[in-house]
């Protein structure tokens, strides 16, 4: 055979390949978008399919966080699990469905420090409990919309917050770092960064401790276990999270007694203290744009679940 | 160990495996062939050209893209994406950016595979009485083959690799496993993306390898670049 003939069987082959890849992959578009921790958390995605009984007929994709927002206000996708505090959901007239069954668990953010950074440094508790009660969903979206939508840093924004609550004093300076250094990590996405750089600068500000912030770590169980090694002093962590993710345990829905019980086993299992909680509750969410809400007549997850259901059976 | 120990692996990760394997090579061929068709032809162009300049300028273009790093130039793609209304997430912004990261190795390889044939054989073809298109097919790309096929083995493994940044942007394929891994710190996860994608790229290699030498003409096999 010439290389002439060989040439043109390898470009044939390719392009034969290529249409079959082209022809077998699925059409239509997945109706919902899901980050890769919901995806596989058992408060996430398989518990919510278990507990309303429905599946969606395409996989859901799976997206970064920061970019599902755009994705359903744009109508690429159509639901998204996307979190209660995030500013975009009112600022892209999104519309969160009522999770009727009460599947999440409430989501109520506190600082999760270790023992002996709390021996150490007796003044910590005292000081990360000022924030205690200090921020609701309005406002933990207001800031995080500060970021998300306006571009400001999340340094800025804590700061700003912090000096409007006179938690310091706008002409404040930091301490010395004459008494150690202690590690703040956070999780990757926006809330995380914010609620860090406010911790770090009101301990910054009330005492001599140098802060190192650690505050785009890959996700719960890198920040949880990193808490656990010793590498982190401290970071946010959420009630729901820490029962159900951590301790897999089940969903307890009163927000103080699921706040108690993390509080016990934490401190039992691995010498970990919940901190007061900052008040806002950031509980995951089934959303969808307001306009499709409305023109399916949505407004529970039940009523999707119904939607889903009956379009899977035509 | 038996076998039996890696059922119940397979059968949690099984069916989902399958899915984003199919939908890796799916994102790698496609970015492949686009890559391919469009700096094969220009690689040889670049030699043509009566400007110097010109390769030395596209040759360092392309290598300005591979200097960004990959997770960089998804981001970018999407923010210029977005100013000009294409869709930002999905398989589109991630063919485009495999493919302009799979270019450089391509380009270069075809660029400096054609111009390292030795002038005097040129010479001699000249002297035979070819005409330009029969050195460049019968001479000139028979000898750069093993360089340039080179060129595509790196380009192919490279994007086997950084398709699984694709995973982000809701493209699929087996970044999707190792992202859930990552987010939950499940090994399984892990295992379950990591080993298809490696697998995926010394198939990828081999079959690529097998081609250079189905295509090498015989006179050439022994030739020392086709040993690497």
């Amino acid at each position: 055979m010439s290389t002439k003939s060989r040439v043109l069987i390898l470009v044939a082959v390719v392009i034969l390949i290529g249409v079959i890849l082209v022809a077998t992959r699925h059409s239509g578009r997945a109706r919902a978008a899901f980050d890769a921790e919901f995806l596989v958390r058992p408060d996430g995605y398989p518990g919510l399919t278990e507990c309303y009984g429905f599946k969606f007929r395409r996989e859901p994709m799976q997206m970064d966080p920061g970019l599902m927002y755009k994705a359903v206000a744009d109508g690429v996708v159509d639901v998204i699990c996307a979190f209660a505090t995030d500013g975009r959901i009112p600022a892209y007239d999104l519309f969160v469905l009522k999770d009727d069954k009460a599947f999440f668990p409430p989501y109520h953010a506190a600082p999760l420090v270790r023992d002996k950074t709390l021996k150490e440094h007796p003044e910590l508790a005292g000081i990360l409990n000022r924030l205690a009660g200090k921020i609701s969903n309005e406002t933990m979206q207001k800031l995080n919309y500060k970021v998300d939508g306006k571009g400001r840093k999340p340094a800025d924004v804590a700061r700003e917050f912090l000096v409007s609550e006179e938690l310091i004093r706008p002409d404040a300076t930091p301490g010395d770092g004459s008494a150690g250094s202690i590690t703040i990590g956070g999780k990757q996405f926006t809330e995380q960064e914010v609620l860090g750089e406010m911790m770090a600068i009101l301990i910054e500000h009330n005492s001599n401790i140098k802060v190192v912030r650690k505050l785009n770590l890959g996700g719960t169980m890198i920040c949880f276990n990193a808490l656990k090694a010793g590498d982190l002093d401290l970071y946010a962590e959420y009630t729901g999270t820490g029962l159900v993710n951590i301790l897999k345990q089940d969903v307890i829905p009163d927000p103080e007694k699921g706040y108690q019980a993390v509080k016990k086993a934490f401190q039992k299992k691995w010498a970990l203290v919940w901190l007061k909680p900052f008040g806002f509750n950031n509980t995951y969410t089934l959303t969808i744009r307001r306009q499709h809400a409305k023109q399916l007549g949505l407004v529970t997850i039940s009523d999707l679940a119904n939607y889903v259901s009956s379009q899977r059976s035509e | 160990m038996r076998v039996t120990a890696f059922m119940p692996f397979f059968q949690k990760h099984g069916p989902e495996m399958l899915q984003r394997t199919y939908e890796h090579i799916y994102l790698t061929f496609l970015a492949m062939l686009i890559a391919v068709g469009i700096a094969l032809p220009l690689g040889i162009y670049l030699t043509r050209s009566r400007w110097p300049k010109v390769a030395a300028f596209v040759l360092g273009g392309a290598g300005v893209i591979q200097t960004v790093p990959s997770l960089a130039l998804l981001a970018f793609i999407i923010l210029i994406f977005a100013v000009i209304a294409l869709p930002t997430i999905g398989t589109l912004p991630a063919i485009v950016a495999l493919v302009l990261y799979a270019l450089l190795p391509i380009l270069r390889n075809t660029f400096t595979g054609i111009r390292q044939v030795d002038p005097s054989v040129i010479e001699v073809a000249t002297g035979m009485g070819m005409r330009p298109h029969q050195i460049l097919f019968s001479v000139e790309l028979p000898l750069a083959l093993p360089v340039i096929m080179a060129g595509i083995r790196i380009s192919t493994v490279w994007t086997i690799g950084i398709a699984t940044l694709c995973g982000l942007i809701g493209a699929g394929g087996l970044g999707d496993l190792i992202i859930k891994g990552l987010r939950s710190i499940q090994m399984d996860y892990l295992l379950a993306g990591t080993l298809p994608a490696a697998a995926l790229a010394l198939i990828f290699d081999w079959i690529l390898g097998r081609v250079e030498r189905w295509l090498t003409p015989k006179g050439l096999e022994t030739h020392p670049a086709s040993k690497t």
